[in-house]
């Protein structure tokens, strides 16, 4: 099967020599035992085995705690959208013409309750996906601390809460809307 | 299945180890330059040889077929090499502008190899690198380096021609006649 090179080219011959040469001058070792290959090939195979589990592992494992916590997160950490009640619901029925009253102050929108509409003066949507969800922040010129009910409209749910308990995102919002945390009725925001 | 001969190496293996081990053994000190890498290059190659076995379709000859594995073998190395000494030289110059060009083994090789044309041949592209290997260490015809390289016939002779015409421009005119001297084992120059 071997074909010698013919070799009339001087730098051809040499090439042919010295490699003849070193072959003889290379220290030789035996072959291992082929129990030997035998055993490496299996260990090589475990070891590619492993390899490709963890960056199956590296890739997946992230991917899918991102998307739990996706699924986990809550949905009113979404950012609120500030919008004056007549974009929000310009056609809804208006009880009063008072400028403090205008939000549909339906029971299936305030978890079976009515709130004092005569106090309702601003609205602040969340943007929850593609739903816009209402949220009312109601202010109380109470006597005392400053407090507002803030409504969720789809979910049905109402709740009061002081300054001190708002939340970040809805703390954000009536200074948004007011320009600072202290409102007065005095300075409604539309 | 005989579960005796499960976690033994399967006989036509051995055969093989047994008669193209020293074959294959040469080729690899003729690529690398030193008997230690040229024993983990041998080695890797029967040891790919048991995965790839099944696709061995006999049309080749069984040489043929080992030729290839350890060219492969020997590319990846190449590469993994240059990747690595890159890196290093990047972070010991501290950026990768000064980096330098030498093989990444070049301080192991032999005496006697470095010496040699050999060791000229190792600062050729691989690709020529491997066919004066086939051709000139090997001996095989342009049609078994053909096979083996898995290129045209004609490719085989203009990576020939090319890598012998930077060889002559590279070697001095009396290294290329220059014999191997010392018969010795080879000795690691550090």
């Amino acid at each position: 099967m071997m074909t010698p090179a013919t070799n009339s080219d001087p730098l051809e011959r040499c090439l042919v020599d010295q490699a003849d040469q070193l072959a003889k001058t290379a220290s030789t070792s035996a072959p291992p035992s082929a129990d030997w290959f035998l055993r490496e090939h299996q260990q090589r195979t475990r070891r590619r085995v492993f390899r490709r589990v963890v960056t199956l592992a590296a890739v997946a494992v992230p991917l899918a705690v991102g998307g739990f916590a996706h699924w986990l997160s809550p949905s009113d950490q979404a950012p609120l959208q500030v919008v004056t009640r007549d974009e929000f619901r310009p056609t809804a029925p208006r009880i009063s013409q008072s400028p403090q009253v205008g939000w549909t102050n339906h029971p299936s929108a305030n978890g079976g309750e009515s709130i004092d509409e005569s106090s309702l003066d601003w609205i602040v949507l969340d943007q929850l996906g593609d739903d816009l969800v209402p949220v009312a922040i109601e202010v109380i010129p109470a006597e005392g601390p400053v407090h507002f009910v803030l409504g969720l409209l789809a979910v049905g749910s109402v709740r009061t809460a002081s300054l001190e308990e708002l939340s970040p995102t809805e703390f954000a919002a009536v200074e948004t809307l007011y320009g600072s945390t202290t409102p007065t009725l005095s300075t409604p925001p539309f | 299945m005989d579960p005796s001969r499960e976690n033994s190496p399967p006989e036509w293996f051995e055969q093989w180890v047994h008669a193209h081990y020293e074959r294959i053994r040469r080729a690899a000190f003729v690529l690398c330059g030193n008997s230690a890498d040229a024993d983990d290059l041998a080695q890797d190659t029967f040891l790919r040889l048991l995965s790839t076995r099944s696709r061995f379709s006999g049309k080749s000859s069984p040489e043929t077929w080992l030729y290839a594995i350890l060219l492969n073998a020997h590319r990846q190395r190449c590469r993994s090499n240059q990747r690595l000494w890159r890196r290093w030289c990047e972070w010991w110059n501290g950026d990768g502008s000064k980096a330098v060009s030498i093989a990444p083994d070049a301080e192991i090789h032999s005496r006697e190899w470095t010496e040699s044309i050999w060791g000229a041949v190792a600062q050729l592209p691989v690709a020529q690198r491997q066919a004066i290997v086939l051709r000139y260490a090997e001996q095989l015809s342009y049609e078994e380096i053909a096979e083996v390289l898995e290129c045209p016939v004609g490719t085989v002779r203009s990576r020939l021609h090319a890598a012998t015409a930077a060889l002559r421009e590279r070697l001095p005119p009396d290294a290329v006649l220059r014999p191997v001297e010392k018969e010795t084992i080879p000795c690691l120059v550090r």
